[in-house]
């Protein structure tokens, strides 16, 4: 298993500090009460982390999941999924898009926001941003109208993406977490 | 994928045929609890899309907050969360607290109420790793509960040293690190 930095641990990263005492309170006893489950399944595979199988075998993978290989069964978004990004995709060069998106529950201070958004214009390359609706409060409007239009066809931003089926286009998202997600 | 009525061969087994197991013959009734968000609703739903498959009934149980927000597809029910309406449920901390104290209870009325309504007994209760008080809930039913994680073994894992990080001295009891260092 990789080392992990103890900034990084659940706890450390889940909302304000002033939470963290009860996510830990949540960890400790969430970890005593796995021992009442007769097993534990994971949605991962052992060739993606052999290291961690290995750590703790009594996790049986049964992962990657999907409902259905073409992506048509309901699988509870809480968002409605913007279609239209896959056939912007479709005509990007393969192996161009960077893909950003940081799941359901984190948020951006505007600051941050505009850091961002202005290094993955520098970039140079397509991006495919997912901002949810409250992903950066008192973000100015404007600024955002101003930047998208800077960006224009190279640049999309969409509320909520059909994850899975980004993924299996020909892009080869490395580096981003999003394979098993963690919120 | 083996469809279901492929799968009555084990009723060829004479000595798994007495009347008296009749009733455990008839489809599996699971009921499926997610942990409520996004990341944690989604792969749970797509594991419970492949038990349908299987034949096996399921009952997908969000809590009400998040049940209004999903498609159709497997039994949806919801229960409340024990959280007001206004309530920010991206406090993690908080919302496993309400979780804890005021869903058992709920869970425990919810199962009774859709086994008369279904007229099948649950036999199986899908519950998230971070919905630790389920598995109490199970015990006390008397019903069998396998643990589901929804993301990476490596994350898990890391939830899982937390006694070894603590009697290493990485971290104290309350979670806060000692030394600046990794593991």
């Amino acid at each position: 298993m990789p080392p992990l930095h103890t900034s990084r641990l659940l706890w450390n990263n889940a909302g304000a500090p002033e939470g963290q005492p009860g996510v830990f309170q949540l960890v400790t006893r969430n970890n005593e009460a796995k021992d009442l489950a007769e097993v534990i399944v994971g949605n991962s595979f052992r060739d993606a982390e052999p290291g961690a199988f290995k750590l703790h075998p009594e996790i049986l993978p049964i992962g990657p999941l999907v409902a259905d290989l073409q992506f048509k069964k309901p699988v509870g978004h809480f968002l409605p999924e913007n279609a239209r990004c896959l056939e912007w995709l479709d005509v990007q060069p393969g192996r161009s898009v960077v893909y950003v998106a940081f799941g359901s529950f984190t948020v951006f201070s505007p600051h941050q926001f505009e850091e961002l958004a202005l290094g993955l214009e520098l970039t140079g390359r397509p991006f495919l941003w997912v901002v949810r609706p409250d992903f950066a409060a008192g973000l100015s409007k404007a600024w955002l109208d101003e930047f998208q239009h800077r960006v224009g066809g190279s640049g999309m931003i969409v509320s909520w993406c059909p994850q899975q089926q980004v993924r299996c286009t020909p892009h080869d998202f490395r580096g981003t977490k999003s394979v098993v997600k963690r919120t | 994928m083996g469809h279901g009525d492929e799968d009555i061969h084990v009723t060829t087994e004479p000595r798994l045929c007495s009347a008296s197991d009749l009733p455990i013959m008839a489809a599996p009734h699971v009921l499926a609890l997610p942990f409520p968000a996004q990341g944690h609703v989604i792969p749970l739903m797509q594991l419970s899309h492949r038990l349908v498959e299987h034949g096996i009934e399921v009952t997908f149980d969000n809590t009400e907050a998040n049940h209004a927000l999903v498609l159709d597809g497997i039994h949806l029910v919801g229960v409340p969360d024990g959280l007001a309406d206004g309530d920010d449920r991206k406090d993690i901390g908080k919302l496993a607290d309400a979780l804890s104290r005021h869903m058992p209870g709920y869970l425990e009325e919810l199962v009774r109420r859709v086994e008369a309504s279904e007229g099948t007994k649950i036999s199986w209760l899908i519950a998230d790793q971070g919905m630790g008080w389920a598995f109490e809930v199970a015990k006390k039913l008397g019903i069998r509960a396998p643990c589901f994680w929804s993301g990476s073994a490596a994350f898990l894992a890391s939830l899982f040293r937390v006694p070894q990080l603590i009697q290493d001295g990485v971290i104290d009891e309350k979670g806060v690190r000692r030394e600046p260092n990794n593991f």
